[in-house]
């Protein structure tokens, strides 16, 4: 398989953004449960292990800090005891997910947004049903990956 | 309800689209252990673009962590999920504690299915309270599911991979 370079729409971009976010967010998060459930860390001797304020580690941990630097990320870990571990996997290595309990071969169903109004009849080529309660609905046919 | 019997009822839901199953992956290997349904107004919110730059970014931020509840990430902590009404009605709230705060409310049909419901702005409730969200929960729960009651278990039960042996 060959890599194809492709443009990223902006949201796209922030999707990815968002994942690495996410699980950078994650990994601090089972780190610090693990050393506050098993060697009683707590954030304020974590904060002053960092030399840094209570609340600045509090607002990272929890996810409310408005955004996390890569240091702090890595000193964070670093001071917790684990070293974050940074890889690169080519899309075309990755394997299809080995386990997916997302309902397979269903119909997706996307609501059209219209008025739904007496007299007016809505038809969609393909459609087995187009109007339910009141919902009129686009179905395609959806095959889980 | 028998799971065949759920299963049935839950696809008569999606296809009438009264549900959206939420199965946004980025990658490949992104693994699916639990499965979260999105009411309409969910998902078109949860969905959105935003108008501004930072309203892009948040709301791909919410994507991203439904996407971790989706692959089985650990939320068995009240910063991430809590139970209201102390579990005794079976709905959770979501906690999305990056600003501005977002709560996302619903409950479990079964283990490792979340059935998102609602969604407000924290702020907004600590002005108005849970009451009116709680009311419209109940309220859209009994709609779609008029047999079957939020599932009353542990969070640590709740929370496990979704059993698709049907």
């Amino acid at each position: 398989m060959t890599f194809e370079l492709k443009e990223l729409s902006e949201r796209q971009q922030a999707d990815f953004k968002a994942d690495g976010r996410m699980r950078a967010y994650l990994a601090m998060k089972k780190a610090f449960k693990k050393r506050a459930s098993e060697s009683g860390v707590t954030i304020q001797s974590l904060a002053e292990a960092l030399g840094r304020d209570k609340g600045q580690i509090s607002r990272v941990l929890s996810g409310r800090s408005a955004g996390v630097t890569l240091d702090t990320f890595v000193l964070i870990m670093s001071a917790l005891g684990f070293r974050s571990s940074f890889d690169a996997t080519p899309v075309e290595e990755m394997h299809k997910r080995n386990r997916n309990v997302a309902p397979a071969n269903w119909q997706s169903a996307t609501p059209l947004q219209m008025e739904s109004s007496q007299g007016v009849k809505v038809y969609v080529a393909g459609a087995s049903q187009i109007n339910t309660a009141g919902t009129y609905v686009k179905i395609t046919d959806h095959h889980a990956p | 309800m028998t799971k065949k019997s759920t299963e049935a009822h839950l696809k008569a839901l999606h296809r009438a689209g009264r549900l959206a199953h939420y199965d946004q992956t980025l990658w490949p290997d992104d693994t699916c252990l639990r499965r979260l349904w999105l009411h309409p107004t969910v998902e078109e919110w949860l969905m959105s673009d935003g108008k501004t730059a930072a309203e892009q970014r948040w709301f791909a931020q919410a994507r991203a962590f439904f996407r971790a509840f989706v692959a089985g990430a650990d939320f068995d902590d009240d910063d991430m999920l809590k139970a209201l009404s102390e579990g005794k009605d079976g709905l959770w709230e979501f906690r999305i504690t990056f600003l501005p705060q977002w709560r996302i409310v619903g409950g479990f049909l079964r283990n490792g299915e979340f059935i998102a419901l609602a969604q407000a702005k924290r702020d907004d409730l600590q002005k108005s309270g849970f009451g009116p969200i709680i009311k419209l929960v109940r309220g859209r729960w009994k709609s779609l599911f008029p047999d079957q009651a939020p599932l009353l278990s542990p969070r640590s039960t709740l929370l496990r991979e979704f059993d698709d042996d049907i």
